[in-house]
């Protein structure tokens, strides 16, 4: 049941982009493409994971006073980590994420984790948030890049779709547009389902809204 | 007194972390090197646009004196000169260790054309003209005496001296006259500590040309 | 004329009045209208077409969609969509393709007017916007029109086959369908000044200054006149930064903003060589309600305070 909560409040109830509108840097500026949004989603679900495990362990051992420059170094290190092994495997990934990558140090969802959820969950159930955190992340990143990819370019994870394409959906302002457009259907689909939980059991709409003031 | 305990808490604990990273990290960084590739010789030189960089064996470019050559390519264009392209990745010493250089030699000329860095490593902040930010000023000394001077073990002092700036080194004629053996022990004031990785990145990249390219053929 | 600028409380304005204003904004715009017919032949006339029912439409498809009645749908139909239509229709060039027009006015009302509450709530001028997503979507194809001779739109000193009356008339000069007869247009604009509709002062404030900022850049006062009768800056001067909604409410306010905007046109004119009238108006659209909130209207009767309080006066305001 818990960990059922804890994949549903990363995934959907609390995903990162499109809820807690976090890590909108990397958003922005790398949903051009769709497998950008994969890659992207890939490296920061392993930072995320294993930055929550470590900060899950740790948080008894480090004084409350240093925490957030004892999280940024371990943060720190898993991006230097992902970055060298995609920088050895995965090189074309590595280079269209570009800047983005190093970025992901400062990345909000990383720390807004450790900080909300590792540093006060034991360990299993942080590694659970961190993946399904992560993956939110992913699932979100990818559907905004396929939709400006589709408009923008006319192709979809780099297969040629349309001749037709609108290249407002690749440029800065489409990023914007696009973001919009995705919180107000997420929105749109929370309430729907809210509301539809409302109905039978009054109770579960208010912890819902609770947990998300809680956590965010 | 239980304030300076936590005080103390909190210095050790950082700094455990930070030491277990960074010997996490240096392992890693060990286990996952990226040897580089012709890629990185494309567009450093912008004389040198529109060339095709082809790799070659690169020999043993290990002189045991601060770095190594780790990439050597041919780069070919029609209607243009040859080139070597070398990337030289030098050592843990001095300031900008473990960096990456990138150094262009004329095949016809057998002169040292180009230098550039292509990773500035651990510390930062060195000034390619280095002796002009000094206030040593320049010009006095030709290149190929700063080469010899630089090449030919002199000490540290007088090594600083001719070092003036790093266009010293350009248009050199790489000959046997000077490209000579530079033991790599590491100079100890501080302002040639400074310089000792560019020094050995540009001592081991004319010995590699000299090894290669000068001694065995070429009519010489 | 007063009492049809929106003052500091948002006053409920009758829809007969936004109806008139928005009609008669359209016949101010038809002797520019017709001059590009003319100079630009049936693919203009297309265009101009295209755009206006589709901006008609998308409007009425929103309003159906939100469940309004056919009915209310006609009664409160005020004309700002025909407007929008119109206007992005010939600040369009006459070659770009047919579905541009329509994806124009489709963004233009639905994403900048509708989705933000309609008539008035708007806080960019829909049709700039609706230009500029064409220009950034489909660049050239729309950005400018074609007539022989073709000449840059920008600056034609440069090209120097054009006389000044050639750039007051229109004739031979590229641009989009309707920027190009700047006479059409003065004459549009004297018409809103006749019926009230518009200020005279901010659309010359913005024309003249300008023409200054751009001539006291490149040091050549030579250029004043072409560069104000070059380009869309009669038609973005008279019929799209003066829109109600997205001007501040007071004079001095409205000074300040058609002082600034002439100021960034002349520089982004001097420093890009490019026509960066419709980007200076989405820019300075957004400070607006910076604009209205530094510049409050006196209250009638008002005493200024002693010193130390006077510095909270912008709060209270």
């Amino acid at each position: 049941m818990k960990a059922k909560d804890i994949a549903l409040n990363g995934l959907f109830r609390q995903n990162p982009t499109l809820k807690l509108v976090l890590g909108t840097c990397p958003t922005l500026a790398l949903t051009t493409l769709a497998m950008n949004g994969i890659g992207m989603g890939l490296a920061v679900t392993f930072v995320l994971t294993c930055s929550n495990i470590i900060i899950s362990l740790l948080r008894n051992v480090i004084p409350s006073k240093v925490r957030i420059p004892a999280y940024i170094l371990i943060i720190a290190t898993f991006v230097t980590v992902i970055r060298m092994v995609l920088n050895k495997f995965l090189p074309d990934i590595a280079a269209s994420l570009g800047t983005y990558l190093p970025l992901i140090v400062v990345n909000c969802i990383i720390l807004g984790r450790a900080e909300a959820f590792a540093s006060k969950n034991p360990v299993l159930a942080s590694c659970l948030d961190g993946i399904f955190m992560g993956l939110g992340f992913m699932a979100a990143l990818t559907l905004m890049g396929a939709f400006r990819e589709f408009f923008g370019s006319g192709t979809l994870f780099g297969l040629k779709v349309m001749d037709f394409s609108i290249g407002f959906f690749v440029q800065p302002a489409g990023a914007l547009f696009t973001y919009a457009v995705f919180i107000a259907l997420y929105s749109l689909i929370f309430m729907a389902v809210t509301n539809r939980k409302k109905a039978p059991k009054t109770q579960t709409a208010p912890t819902t809204e609770k947990e998300v003031n809680g956590n965010a | 007194m239980a304030k300076k305990e936590s005080t103390l808490r909190c210095v050790a604990t950082l700094t455990i972390i930070a030491v277990v990273c960074a010997f996490l990290l240096s392992t890693l960084n060990f286990l996952l090197y990226v040897a580089p590739t012709v890629d990185a010789l494309d567009g450093v030189y912008p004389a040198l646009e529109g060339y095709n960089w082809e790799k070659t064996d690169t020999v043993d470019g290990n002189y045991g004196n601060g770095g190594k050559v780790t990439l050597a390519a041919v780069g070919k264009k029609d209607g243009g000169a040859d080139y070597l392209g070398l990337i030289v990745t030098t050592d843990k010493s001095g300031k900008l260790n473990q960096s990456e250089y990138a150094m262009y030699f004329n095949l016809s000329t057998d002169t040292l054309e180009y230098a550039a860095f292509i990773t500035e490593g651990a510390t930062g902040g060195f000034n390619w003209e280095y002796a002009e930010a000094h206030g040593t000023g320049g010009g006095a000394t030709t290149g190929a005496t700063a080469l010899t001077g630089l090449l030919s073990g002199n000490d540290n002092a007088a090594a600083e001296a001719e070092l003036k700036v790093w266009n010293s080194f350009l248009n050199v004629k790489i000959t046997s006259e000077n490209v000579l053996d530079f033991t790599g022990s590491i100079p100890k004031t501080g302002a040639t500590f400074t310089v000792t990785a560019t020094y050995s990145a540009f001592n081991i990249a004319a010995r590699y040309y000299y090894e290669n390219y000068v001694k065995g053929g070429d009519g010489q | 004329m007063e009492k049809l600028l929106i003052s500091n409380t948002p006053h409920v304005r009758g829809k007969a009045t936004t109806r008139r204003i928005m009609i008669d904004v359209m016949i101010a715009l038809l002797p520019a209208t017709v001059a590009g017919i003319v100079f630009f032949g049936w693919r203009a006339a297309l265009t101009i077409v295209l755009a206006l029912i589709s901006a008609v439409a998308s409007e009425v498809v929103f309003r159906l969609v939100k469940k309004e009645s056919v009915k209310s749908i006609i009664k409160k139909y005020d004309f700002t969509s025909s407007v929008t239509g119109l206007l992005l229709g010939i600040n369009l060039g006459s070659q770009s393709p047919w579905y541009t027009p329509i994806l124009g006015s489709v963004f233009a009302i639905i994403v900048v007017k509708m989705l933000f509450g309609g008539t008035g709530k708007n806080f960019v001028n829909p049709a700039i916007c609706g230009r500029v997503f064409l220009v950034m979507s489909f660049g050239a194809a729309v950005g400018s029109g074609w007539l022989e001779p073709s000449i840059p739109a920008f600056l034609p000193t440069e090209s120097g086959n054009l006389s000044l009356l050639d750039l007051l008339i229109g004739t031979g000069v590229a641009g989009s369908i309707g920027e190009t007869s700047k006479i059409c247009l003065i004459i549009g604009g004297i018409y809103l000044v006749v019926r009230g509709v518009i200020d005279w002062k901010y659309p010359t404030i913005y024309i003249l200054v300008t023409g200054l900022t751009l001539s006291i850049f490149k040091l050549d006062f030579s250029l004043f006149l072409p560069s104000i009768l070059s380009g869309g800056l009669v038609l973005g001067a008279i019929f799209m930064a003066t829109d109600y909604v997205t001007t501040p409410n007071t004079m001095t306010g409205n000074i300040v903003y058609f002082t600034a905007l002439g100021i960034l046109t002349g520089i982004f004119r001097a420093v890009s060589g490019g026509e960066a009238v419709s980007y200076c108006i989405l820019l300075m659209n957004f400070t607006v309600p910076l604009i209205d909130r530094f510049i409050v209207p006196k209250p009638f009767g008002y005493i200024k305070p002693e010193k130390p309080k006077a510095a909270k006066e912008g709060k209270n305001g």
